[in-house]
């Protein structure tokens, strides 16, 4: 239960974070969040015995790794980019 | 349509105009970032992930049999093989849930990024790269391994196959793109730091140059 909710609660804020330029990479941080569902998943897990909710917990984790590390309005350029190519 | 912020900083929230995003970069005579070459790989990524899920929701045993035309009972023999219950133990999570996300990495990763991804995040096409290329090989393989393993056939496992297979023939060539961009990049300054920059996607004019060169100056 606190998994899930301190989950959530950190996913949403470093979500929400990342639509605004100044920690428009605070999605980064959504990284160790996923890391941290697979592993409560395993910790809660045997090789015999995996109940739903862990299984749950690494589907989640491993979801959250896969959008976790994309950037920001990946539609346009890197902001570096768009910075130089504003100059040139 | 851009913002300038108060440290001096412009941000675009439109494509520079400035850009062919259109371009087409050597060797190709056609750009392979456009989204006429990497929607129909999300679409067919998408079709695998459907399949996949299916699989696994068999796997869950939240549907009562897994559907095949051809082999019958040999797709739930080989999807309760002693090989799957293996790697579920060791993988906590059917290996059919594991593909299905694999493909709905594929679909991911190719719907990020504009269409001149390969110069301005070579990481994403090159994560793209791996997801799809060696990741759909090995599991093409393993698919096709299983008559020979379990002596079972699955017809919606080789369908997945055969799915990954066309992903990696039509997702190659943005690959290859970034891949050649890097190199280029690499033998012009022979500079590790520079090839990481321009890998992570931050810009220098070696970067933008080759790039020019590439496109030949669009």
């Amino acid at each position: 239960m606190l998994i899930d909710f301190g989950s959530a609660v950190a996913l949403a804020t470093f979500a929400l974070l990342s639509f605004w330029p100044p920690t428009e990479r605070a999605h980064v941080f959504n990284l160790p969040v996923g890391g941290g569902l697979i592993l409560a998943g395993f910790l809660r897990s045997s090789a015999t015995s995996v109940p739903a909710a862990a299984q749950n917990h690494i589907m989640l984790g491993l979801l959250v790794l896969m959008l976790a590390i994309l950037p920001s309005r990946s539609n346009l350029p890197p902001r570096r980019w768009r910075e130089l190519l504003a100059r040139t | 349509m851009a913002e300038i912020t108060q440290d001096g900083r412009v941000h675009f929230f439109t494509h520079p105009k400035d850009v062919d995003f259109d371009a087409s970069p050597a060797p190709w005579d056609y750009n392979p970032s456009a989204w006429s070459q990497r929607v129909p790989i999300c679409l067919i990524a998408m079709v695998g992930f459907l399949i996949s899920t299916y699989l696994a929701l068999y796997q869950w045993r939240l549907v009562p049999g897994a559907f095949d035309p051809v082999f019958g009972e040999q797709s739930q023999q080989v999807l309760d093989s002693n090989v799957s219950h293996a790697m579920r133990r060791w993988l906590r999570i059917p290996d059919a849930a594991l593909g299905a996300f694999a493909y709905l990495g594929d679909a991911v990763f190719g719907l990020a990024g504009s269409t001149r991804r390969w110069q301005y995040r070579p990481w994403l096409v090159v994560l793209f790269g791996i997801d799809v290329i060696p990741l759909g090989i090995v599991s093409a393989i393993l698919v096709l391994m299983q008559g020979a393993v379990v002596g079972s056939w699955c017809f919606l496992c080789l369908v997945t196959a055969v799915i990954s297979l066309v992903l990696v023939a039509l997702a190659y060539d943005e690959v290859w793109t970034s891949l050649l961009f890097l190199r280029r990049v690499w033998q012009r300054h022979r500079d590790g730091r520079l090839l990481w920059k321009t890998f992570c996607g931050q810009p220098s004019p070696a970067a933008q140059q080759v790039a020019a060169e590439m496109t030949g100056g669009r």
